[in-house]
């Protein structure tokens, strides 16, 4: 998956900087809601965060996941 | 009240009412995206404050007038009218924030969604407004806020290097995405600089009868009062420095901040933070509603206080009865708290030279402050933050808007 | 005359020391050969709103009638200029404060806690 994020952000260099700089934008996102997955699974498995709000953030990344990729996408067909 | 208790109190109410929603929401931005890069605008924005809140107690208790009740004589009514559409308008937007960031703890805590909870919370908010007393909300609200130094705590567990952060407190260019940089500061300027802030000081001043004998006091509690408030919240951008910059995670949603005080203090942190968003959001919303009627009230010469039962201050009541159900239902449209925030912190930096200048027009003259008009110092500090940050929001703004 | 124009815009209190508004206006009167004095000043009303804008005020006035009229306060009734304006009135009675009133029987005071 992040092979493939690099390879839309390596061709769509080539596209205009603002289509760009909106692919890059949204893979950072992406890569940053990987991150904030991770973190919070270690939270959880120490009990620092209780199920339900495990469950929030989780929600929460699958909305700001399919706004990146929305972003992605329209990027590329730019 | 003994001096020396007046200034211990007017200290801790300045610590604890510092940190509210838009403080909170770009500092941890700020720590997030660019580590402790941003920490000089924290900084930027507390000297400002700082001289703004001395400025509006000192008006209040030498003038003896509120700062909207001598806007309106000094400027007459035509002219009034600008710093009173722009500030009434930006508080109510900031207004919607506070509730919606006490909205998100509730959800954090109870799973149920927070656009259920903002006409309750509005209510609520209501309810302490009706059968408070001005020094309830004052005192009480911030007092219990001190909780925020959670975040202190939690920060000095993260063992953050001291040396990097305190070279950070210069400004510096950004190496990377200006726009953004340049957005975020102008956020963090606007959260600190809020005139609600400055105009509930002063409405607090005449609240409470201060006169000549507080100058010593008031330049106490907003110095010392807004310096030890700001390393709240520069303490939360350190948070989110150590915790969510190292792992590339950005703050777009406000369910990835509670996780800056969880890495360092496990479950406690996690329930120090909520009790932290709901606190100091509850408590900006008291003093944000009561703001917009004192702006109403004195502006227009109605009957006004906080400690006169309802009927007694009818139209001064129905200002925030009218104001907080309206901002309750700008929560409950479901538009996304985060942005919400951000973007009344940006708007607020936008509009600091409209509501600012009066106040300093108002500090320079010596019929209202006889001999204790401002000297070069207050007026070229706040003079400069003020403009500056208008004309880099202008900027950045827009930009920003192009961007998402 | 110059006291009349410095106390536009500032705040009105009665003999009881109760806030009834702000002088939002002035009457004054002209003679030939002579300076204008201030007769009276003027709180309440549509008042400050013709001073805003006059078509609005002219609108609002239409569709009110009598309701809400200003109060006319003779200069003689001024008792004392400094930070506020006491004037020799009891504002309870005074239509400066006919809104209020109205506010407070029609909103505020049908709230349970009022």
């Amino acid at each position: 998956m992040a092979r493939l994020r690099i390879a839309l952000v390596v061709v769509l260099a080539g596209c205009g900087p603002s289509a760009a700089k909106q692919a890059a934008d949204a893979s950072e996102e992406l890569s940053s809601w990987d991150s904030t997955a991770r973190l919070v699974n270690t939270a959880q498995a120490r009990g620092a965060i209780p199920a339900g709000f495990a469950e929030q953030v989780r929600r929460a990344e699958a909305e700001a996941r399919a706004a990146a990729e929305a972003k992605l996408r329209k990027a590329a067909v730019r | 009240m003994s001096k020396l208790l007046e200034i211990a109190l007017g200290i801790v109410t300045g610590i604890g009412g510092f940190l509210e929603a838009g403080s909170l929401a770009t500092a941890a931005q700020a720590g997030a995206t660019f580590g402790f890069q941003l920490a000089w605008a924290i900084g930027l924005g507390i000297i400002c404050i700082a001289f703004l809140i001395e400025m509006a107690g000192r008006f209040a208790a030498v003038s003896r007038h509120t700062l909207p009740d001598a806007m309106r004589e000094r400027f007459g009514i035509r002219f009034f009218l600008v710093p009173l559409v722009a500030v009434g308008l930006v508080s109510f937007l900031v207004l919607a924030s506070e509730i919606g960031g006490v909205c998100l703890a509730l959800q954090f805590a109870s799973g149920i969604g927070f656009q259920w909870w903002a006409l309750p919370v509005a209510a609520l908010v209501w309810l302490f407004l009706w059968k408070g007393t001005f020094g309830m909300v004052e005192k009480g609200a911030s007092l219990l806020g001190l909780v925020t130094l959670a975040f202190v705590v939690g920060a000095f567990r993260l063992d953050p290097p001291v040396g990097q952060v305190a070279a950070r407190l210069l400004p510096s260019l950004p190496q990377q995405d200006s726009a953004k940089y340049w957005f975020m500061a102008v956020s963090i300027i606007g959260a600190s600089v809020s005139p609600y802030l400055f105009y509930f000081y002063s409405a607090g001043a005449v609240e409470d009868g201060w006169d000549v004998s507080y100058l010593g006091i008031n330049r106490l509690v907003a110095g010392l009062g807004m310096t030890f408030g700001g390393v709240v919240a520069i303490a939360v951008l350190v948070c989110a420095a150590m915790v969510l910059h190292p792992l590339g995670i950005q703050v777009s949603r406000y369910e990835q901040i509670p996780l800056i005080l969880v890495t360092p203090l496990g479950r406690t942190g996690f329930v120090l933070f909520i009790a932290s968003l709901a606190i100091a959001c509850f408590g900006a919303a008291l003093e944000i509603a009561l703001q917009l009627s004192y702006l109403a009230a004195q502006g227009f010469g109605w009957r006004w206080g906080e400690n006169l039962r309802p009927r007694e201050a009818a139209r001064f009541t129905l200002v925030y009865t009218v104001c907080l159900p309206l901002a309750g239902l700008v929560i409950v449209t479901g538009i996304d708290p985060l942005k919400l925030t951000v973007f009344s912190m940006a708007l607020t930096a936008l509009s600091l030279p409209v509501t600012v200048v009066p106040l300093l027009v108002l500090m320079n003259d010596p019929t209202y402050l006889g001999e204790r008009t401002n000297g070069w110092l207050s007026n070229a500090a706040v003079l400069a933050v003020g403009f500056v940050a208008c004309v880099v929001a202008l900027v950045a703004i827009p930009l920003q808007l192009m961007g998402s | 005359m110059e006291l009349g124009l410095a106390v536009l815009d500032q705040q009105v209190v009665d003999r009881h020391d109760r806030m009834m508004g702000k002088v939002d206006g002035l009457v004054l009167e002209t003679r030939p050969g002579e300076p204008a004095r201030v007769t009276h000043i003027v709180v309440g009303g549509t008042t400050l709103l013709w001073r805003i804008h006059r078509g609005l005020a002219r609108w609002v006035e239409r569709r009110r009638g009598t309701d809400g009229r200003p109060d006319l306060i003779p200069w003689s009734r001024v008792l004392r200029v400094g930070v506020d304006v006491k004037v020799d009135v009891d504002s309870s009675r005074s239509p400066a404060l006919h809104w209020e009133r109205w506010v407070r029987d029609h909103v505020i005071g049908r709230i349970p806690g009022a």
